[in-house]
């Protein structure tokens, strides 16, 4: 079903009205060396290319995965993606056709349904990171913070990014391939061995070697680790070190920059990026009611203060009104992007993740601040309750000692290869092994609780963990 | 249901303090110690709205919006398509969707069996060696290839030119090329076109040992095959530089020719322009680039890849162990619901479909523009010429605008009408960029040539309708210079009063007001067209054109 409504007697009567014999005269300007003179060869296809064919394939695919999140799994797995409650409001509306079929609101009288979402949006994530402008959405986590970096590095004009060892080794990945090929370095400032979370006096120093250079602190809070990072302690001594080292923060020369990388579920427990010093916030919006969906396509969240508003990148829609003064919205600060300002651009985005924002959008106000609060509050005794029992196993204890949030990290008796694998038979998936993650040793464990996990599925884990023989 | 007129109040003036929307069941393990100098004092100020009120909240918004399902969405270079409904069943497969990203490759193997078919099929349909899907869009797309060019010459062992730092790109390309040169450190300079084409002796001129690639489209951006493409490809070999596609107008030669065939060697595509994945209100959609061998070791990590089948291990797996690659560009490996889609549309086309794909946009542009060409210039079209258009085609009204009558005018009114107006002011001002694709029916493409024959007679005859418009009941046109001027970014964190919606006076609810279109001037359009649009006619149409209001 290749979904051409044209009948081939209409295609005659359409090419007479062009004036052509075949459609191959359309093509008059390829050049005869262009031309595939033979069929696709498209291996692995379904049987046939009917519906019914389709949908088979597709099944007899998806069977071949064993989903960590499906009914009657127990799902601790984290590391950036989530497996949190979505209400079925949220599929439900933000499966309409008239979201899901439109284009960016270029024409905002044929699209004030999703430009009022995304203002809606953008107001979300301003009250969720306590910061001024929120732009309408950038494509992930990982690059939401290598934007901010880029904004950094073009605001302040200088050129070292400092960033906590502590962030999520494909944000800390990804950040590095951005700054390759540009006039820019990329610092790592170590974690404590013990807390897990950044040492104030490493990045304090980092600053100071910098010797005014520095052009933003990236600190992510839960961290990868799960540990929540003193944000207001860091950022300060950022912004102080550099300061003594005699360059001043001022409106002129704004940096260091403090870039907080944050959890949306977090925001509604713990201090937020704008509450701590942050000039920016950067995060992945996966857990507002996105599924995992095997890594993608998530969201990134994107905020700042007021005075950096037109260094932003990414979409913005701003209120207006119509000539009879109703409110009305639209596509704003235009000149910043890449279809007007080409090479000069904040930017190359010119898309959001629209449908994934505008998800977002229906699932904080389906929680609203209570339930928002209430999934937090829940993930952290869940995550916690978790931890003290298998703490108590022996042979386990925990790696870290810093105050975490819903994922942490477990040092165990044995490879933790051994407890996935027979997680296996119970539809258990126990945690991530940290040293196939790049965090840690192949003994240790990272594990998430998320407000989904019950009682019984944390007996289950603890049960598992308890009688896998240590070697 | 339909939305009330007027604007909808913000779901932040729908707040009612202590409703919710959705609940938790209570917690069932001991609570642990706050850590206290974390907390905030009180959770952010999201909106509180019962469910009732959530749902029709949205589905008024939905209603707001034109979108492929409803309208004519004739974008130019934006290939709105049909997407399938089938590919948003195969998305929500629990099979697909439960699947967590850092599980064993051996939990996985559907999904990335999955992924390596369609990494197949790409490479076959670009004529090109090897693929990586990671890319969120198409210009991460266009950065991700731009940082494996820069990685391959400055790679001492393969093309060994780190000076090659300079990126063409033709005058006419998307604002994208240009911005995400600037992000690789490259520099960007600009290549005349003349009549829509890449002007050659200019591009020999600008060649040089410093040129790392030109970036084309091709079709370009003007609508057309530029049939030099294999001499422009000759000259940047001849240079040692390479010639990069941006896939954007893929749509008019999938299955007829492929890139790798006409000197291309590397380039991206747009799974949301050419594959059918829905567009999602501006998101999200993919970027996959194809790039011949020689490019293949420097592609982001990690890279899906099937295992010979006397080796341990499961079939399919993610390979981390690329020595040479760039890195990573993204969180894990990529848009996946998105390229699942994608899959199940090559998978329904095949490759006759997928060739008829093409061929029926490509027929379908040029019957467009040979219906409108008299009354809307068409500069690159000329039928008696042989000078046809790919996909896509551009028509420059000058003869309409010659009074107070302005592109926006013109675009303005095609809402009345139910249409989503073309892409405007690109790649030339004053032009309006029109793209029908293969999915449209023969009555809407009829249908779309008389309202624009009609929107023509008017802006000569009634020029105050143009200017009005759109004559929507629920907003007219809005002022987009004072947004910018005065940005209102976000709703103030204290709404001052609860706003109530204002309900409608019982004569507006009896009577819609009619625009003020002169109907009894010109025959009302739909009525010539007994389907508009692919949706359901009518009850879909978030605004009331001419067609509704002669109830």
């Amino acid at each position: 079903m290749d979904y051409v409504q044209i009948t081939p007697e209409q295609r005659r009567s359409m090419l007479q009205a062009i004036g052509v014999e075949s459609v191959d005269d359309l093509y008059a300007n390829l050049p005869p060396e262009a031309r595939l003179s033979r069929p696709l060869q498209l291996t692995g296809l379904p049987v046939g290319p009917s519906e019914l064919e389709l949908r088979a394939k597709l099944d007899q695919l998806a069977a071949l995965n064993r989903p960590a999140a499906a009914p009657g799994a127990a799902c601790f797995l984290g590391f950036g993606a989530y497996d949190h409650f979505i209400p079925a409001a949220v599929d439900a509306l933000a499966s309409q056709g008239a979201f899901v079929t439109a284009y960016t609101p270029y024409q905002a009288e044929a699209s004030q349904g999703s430009l009022q979402a995304f203002f809606e949006f953008q107001t979300q994530v301003c009250r969720l990171t306590g910061l001024d402008v929120a732009n309408a959405s950038l494509y992930e986590g990982a690059t939401a913070v290598a934007e901010a970096v880029l904004m950094a590095l073009n605001i302040t004009g200088r050129r070292r990014v400092l960033a906590a060892a502590t962030l999520h080794p494909h944000c800390l990945a990804t950040l590095r391939t951005y700054l390759t090929d540009l006039p820019a370095e990329l610092v790592t400032v170590p974690a404590c061995a013990s807390t897990g979370a950044v040492d104030t006096e490493a990045l304090t120093k980092a600053v100071a070697d910098a010797r005014g250079d520095t052009a933003a602190a990236v600190v992510q809070s839960p961290n990868v680790f799960g540990i929540l990072e003193d944000w207001p302690a860091l950022f300060a001594a950022a912004k102080s070190a550099s300061h003594a080292a005699g360059h001043p923060q001022s409106l002129e020369h704004p940096g260091p920059l403090a870039i907080a990388v944050f959890n949306p579920i977090a925001a509604a427990l713990f201090k937020r990026p704008g509450d701590c010093g942050a000039d920016i916030a950067a995060a992945e919006g996966q857990p507002l009611g996105i599924p995992l969906q095997f890594g993608g396509p998530y969201l990134g969240l994107f905020a700042a203060r007021a005075a950096f508003t037109r260094k932003m990148p990414g979409r913005l829609v701003g209120q207006t009104t119509d000539p009879q003064g109703r409110r009305g919205f639209c596509l704003t600060l235009q000149t910043r992007e890449q279809h007007i300002r080409g090479a000069k651009a904040t930017s190359n985005i010119c898309t959001n993740q629209g449908l994934l924002a505008l998800r977002a959008t229906i699932y904080l106000s389906a929680l609203g601040p209570a339930g928002l609060r209430d999934v937090a509050t829940q993930c952290f005794h869940k995550a916690h309750h978790a931890a003290q029992r298998i703490a108590a196993l022996p042979g386990y204890s925990l790696a870290y000692t810093g105050d975490f949030f819903h994922e942490f990290v477990v040092n165990c008796p044995c490879p933790a290869r051994r407890l996935i694998d027979a997680g296996r038979q119970r539809s258990v998936f126990p945690g991530l092994d940290c040293s196939r993650l790049g965090i840690g040793s192949d003994r240790q464990l990272l594990i998430a609780v998320t407000e989904k996990r019950t009682q019984a599925d944390i007996d289950r884990l603890v049960t598992l963990l308890s009688e896998v023989s240590p070697s | 249901m339909t939305a009330p007129n007027g604007p909808i109040p913000l779901i932040f003036e729908k707040s009612s303090p202590g409703s919710r929307a959705a609940d938790l069941p209570p917690l069932d393990v001991p609570a642990s110690p706050l850590p206290q100098h974390h907390l905030a004092p009180q959770p952010p100020a999201l909106p509180e709205v019962g469910q009732l009120d959530l749902v029709r909240h949205y589905t008024h918004l939905a209603a707001r919006n034109f979108s492929v399902d409803a309208n004519f969405y004739p974008l130019g270079s934006c290939t709105m398509k049909y997407n399938p409904r089938v590919n948003e069943l195969a998305a929500a497969h629990p099979g697909f969707t439960a699947l967590h990203p850092a599980q064993d490759d051996a939990d996985v193997q559907g999904a990335l069996q999955l992924l390596h078919d369609l990494r197949l099929w790409l490479a076959e349909i670009a004529g090109l060696d090897e693929v990586c899907l990671q890319p969120c869009a198409g210009a991460h797309g266009e950065y991700t290839a731009l940082k494996v060019i820069r990685a391959y010459f400055n790679d001492p062992a393969a093309g060994n030119a780190p000076q090659r730092r300079k990126v063409l790109a033709p005058d006419t390309a998307h604002g994208t090329n240009p911005a995400s040169c600037t992000m690789c450190g490259t520099h960007v300079i600009k290549v005349p076109t003349t009549q829509g084409l890449v002007d050659l002796d200019a591009l020999r001129r600008l060649v040089d040992h410093e040129t790392a690639a030109l970036m084309i489209t091709n079709p370009n951006t003007a609508g057309l095959f530029d049939h030099t493409v294999t001499e422009i490809a000759r000259i940047l070999h001849d240079a040692g530089a390479l010639l990069y596609l941006d896939g954007a107008n893929m749509n008019a030669i999938v299955g007829v020719s492929r890139p790798g065939d006409f000197g291309v060697d590397i380039m991206h595509f747009n799974t949301h322009k050419t594959f059918s994945t829905p567009h999602g209100c501006g998101g999200p959609g993919a970027g996959p680039i194809a790039v011949r061998s020689f490019l293949s070791p420097y592609l982001p990590v990690p890279q899906v890849r099937q295992r010979l089948t006397a080796s341990p291990g499961p079939r399919y797996y993610l390979d981390w162990d690329r020595p040479k690659s760039i890195g990573k560009v993204r969180s894990f490996f990529g848009q996946f619901a998105v390229l699942l889609r994608c899959w199940s549309y090559i998978a329904a086309c095949g490759p006759r479909g997928l060739r008829h794909v093409a061929e029926t946009a490509v027929l379908n542009a040029n019957y467009l523009a040979a219906r409108l060409r008299h009354r809307y210039d068409t500069p690159y079209f000329d039928p008696a010429a042989r000078r046809f258009c790919a996909h896509e085609f551009i028509t420059v009204p000058k003869p309409l605008l010659a009074g107070d009558v302005s592109l926006t005018d013109i675009a303005k009114r095609l809402i009345d009408f139910g249409v989503h107006p073309p892409t405007m002011h690109w790649p030339v001002h004053d032009c309006l960029m029109i793209e029908p694709t293969e999915s449209e029916s023969l009555a809407t493409l009829d249908h779309f040539v008389e309202v624009m024959l009609t929107i023509a007679e008017e802006a000569l005859t009634h020029p105050e309708l143009l200017k009005h418009a759109p004559h929507s009941p629920s907003l007219g046109r809005l002022d987009e210079v004072a947004a910018a001027r005065n940005p209102i970014l976000a709703a103030p964190d204290q709404p001052a009063a609860r706003v109530q919606p204002q309900p409608p006076s019982l004569e507006l609810r009896n009577h819609r007001p009619a625009p003020p279109v002169a109907s009894a001037v010109h025959p009302n359009p739909s009525q010539s067209a007994p389907v508009f649009s692919a949706g359901k006619a009518g009850d879909a149409r978030p605004f009331a054109g001419p067609g509704r209001s002669s109830r």
